[in-house]
């Protein structure tokens, strides 16, 4: 870790001084500010910020420093933007990715070297809502996923890449309607196990600063023989909801909940009760996978 | 506290230790399972419940049962079943509506009135996804909510859900459903509070979650009226784990200012903030309420 400058001043204290100044509010009032957004950051931590004698560092820092941009009246990025890559990334687990299959992980490595892929943990999900449609013919052929993602990464974030791994079925490429980016390539591994595409961002993120993205996707070709949805994360998520709902004449005759964490070591297979709405949710929730899977005695 | 009277005490606890003996997973295991799931059950009050010498009890137990019966492969109900109506609410706290202006809570509850609805504190959002849509003339178009919904009742077959707003007018929105049905609406005269009755697709015990999607579309306003600003908002009258507002604006109709506005336990009154205007505007907030947690934009021509 490198110190900040001996004098200390920096230019984040700075322009943080500065802010405080003219909004007119104090410390305790952006204190109890960020507790209410889930950022808490204390009293003493605040004031070495303003003083200089230390910079926000780690994830949750500058989560709080996005917030205190907003408090403040600050366009955003004014006070990430003076944050300087001396930041650590603090507490952020090491991104793992929960598949271990051999050759799925090969094939997850070529798909992403042949997209010139930005790499899967340059952000995190915060919260994520993915939602399922079976129709009569028991197959998905529509999911919607909306996530709160942030940067963790310290330069500016334009492209982020999104994957679909199948240990079991071929994929099939999608159709694809995004909001929040934009899809700018995608590449469906020969193995058919492995797609993966690159959005760009329609606000590029500056290092803990969070946007949304919605993307839907909807299948149009033959499927084969094991349905299965739902969602993996690289780094833990705060709060993970999966929402399966299957046409009143796709009921299957089975269902098994799949989920996969370090803890776990290998996916786990739970036997749920089919229903036609089937919901799943975590919180703090990976690295790992979770879904469902089902099938027909027919 | 309520009492059932008819169920055999032991009834849970030989079917618990009956699941988790048949299932072949230590009570540890179980605890770190419900803890991922934000259910946290020590160790201790698990095996309390597999002897009888205690039964779950409060809303923190009851949620956890839920996990439990999914973890160890039960048909859902079938332990939530044997501790039926004994059970206490324990530590939840009181609903509370945060719309405090007395003639917005007079027209939430005439119209609750007329609607014959079930007070709304009945359930509560455990996390909700609220997208909006803002058409090309600057005003709401569409709303859906993906929310996560938790009983709090002992038994839940009907909801009721609202709109809200003090300062500018609800206007009737068209509404489409999954996961319930839409049995009766009204649009109070005031048109400050618009309200509907759902029924579930599968009624809820004490404890149990389902998912509900209710996507409204709205009318522009009338020809003549001078609306140039507009607004979206959720509310909680419980606290709720993860909110997040999204709101989408049409490119040509991003507005000349946005304010964020929320009033919880934490703020002092109604608290508004300037956000930057862009085409996409999201807030969220984590463990939030009982509150309010909107946007309101407006257009300077």
């Amino acid at each position: 870790m490198t110190m900040s400058e001996p004098e200390g001043g920096s230019s984040f204290s700075d322009a943080f001084a500065a802010a405080l100044r003219a909004s007119g509010v104090s410390l305790s009032w952006l204190q109890r500010r960020l507790v209410d957004r889930a950022n808490p950051v204390s009293m003493a931590t605040l004031s070495y910020w303003r003083s200089g004698l230390r910079a926000p560092e780690g994830a949750a820092s500058l989560a709080a420093v996005e917030d205190i941009e907003r408090l403040l009246d600050m366009p955003p990025g004014a006070l990430i933007a003076q944050v300087t890559e001396r930041v650590r990334l603090g507490a952020i687990h090491d991104p793992r990715n929960p598949f271990t299959e051999e050759q799925i992980t090969r094939a997850l490595n070529e798909t992403l070297e042949i997209l010139e892929a930005p790499p899967l943990d340059i952000t995190r999900e915060i919260s994520t809502h993915v939602v399922g449609d079976v129709t009569a013919d028991g197959y998905l052929r529509r999911r919607t996923s909306r996530t709160l993602l942030q940067s963790v990464s310290p330069g500016t974030v334009e492209f982020v890449t999104y994957t679909l791994l199948s240990a079991e079925d071929p994929i099939d490429r999608p159709e694809m309607t995004v909001h929040g980016a934009r899809m700018v390539r995608d590449h469906l591994h020969a193995s058919q196990r492995v797609y993966a595409y690159v959005l760009q961002l329609d606000q590029p993120l500056s290092l803990g600063v969070t946007t949304m993205i919605e993307v839907t996707m909807e299948g149009h070709d033959d499927y084969t023989s094991q349905p299965e949805t739902g969602a993996f994360v690289v780094r833990p998520i705060r709060d993970l909801v999966l929402w399966t709902r299957f046409h009143e004449d796709a009921i299957p005759d089975w269902l098994d909940e799949l989920e996969r964490t370090e803890a776990t070591e290998e996916t786990v297979y739970r036997p749920l009760r089919p229903q036609a709405s089937v919901h799943q949710t975590r919180r703090d929730f990976g690295p790992g996978a979770l879904g469902i899977r089902w099938g027909y005695d027919r | 506290m309520l009492d059932m009277g008819d169920a055999r005490p032991t009834a849970f606890a030989e079917a618990f230790s009956a699941a988790v003996t048949a299932r072949k997973v230590s009570l540890s295991w179980l605890h770190r399972r419900l803890r991922d799931r934000a259910n946290p059950i020590s160790v201790a009050t698990l095996s309390y419940w597999r002897s009888g010498e205690r039964h779950p009890e409060g809303l923190r137990s009851l949620t956890a049962l839920e996990d439990i019966e999914q973890l160890l492969c039960l048909d859902p109900g079938s332990l939530l079943d044997l501790v039926g109506t004994r059970t206490r609410l324990g530590a939840l706290a009181p609903a509370q509506n945060p719309f405090t202006e007395t003639q917005v809570a007079e027209a939430a509850e005439e119209t609750l009135r007329l609607l014959d609805a079930p007070p709304i504190e009945l359930t509560r959002p455990l996390s909700a996804h609220v997208v909006s849509t803002v058409d090309e003339h600057g005003m709401l178009r569409s709303r859906t909510s993906q929310v996560l919904v938790q009983a709090v009742a002992p038994f839940v077959q009907e909801m009721t859900y609202a709109l809200m707003s003090a300062d500018n007018i609800v206007r009737r929105p068209r509404c489409t459903l999954r996961g319930a049905t839409l049995v009766r609406e009204h649009l109070h005269e005031s048109e400050h509070v618009y309200a509907c009755v759902l029924r579930l697709d599968r009624p809820l015990m004490m404890g149990a979650t389902t998912m509900l999607e209710i996507s409204m579309t709205v009318p522009p306003p009338t020809a003549g009226s001078l609306l140039v600003e507009d607004e979206t908002a959720a509310f909680v009258m419980r606290p709720i784990r993860h909110l997040l507002l999204w709101t989408r604006f049409h490119p040509d109709a991003v507005p000349d200012w946005v304010q964020e506005f929320e009033q919880s336990p934490a703020t002092d009154g109604l608290v508004s903030t300037s956000l930057t205007t862009v085409d996409s505007i999201h807030v969220s907030r984590r463990d939030f309420g009982p509150g309010i947690l909107g946007i309101r934009w407006g257009y300077d021509r």
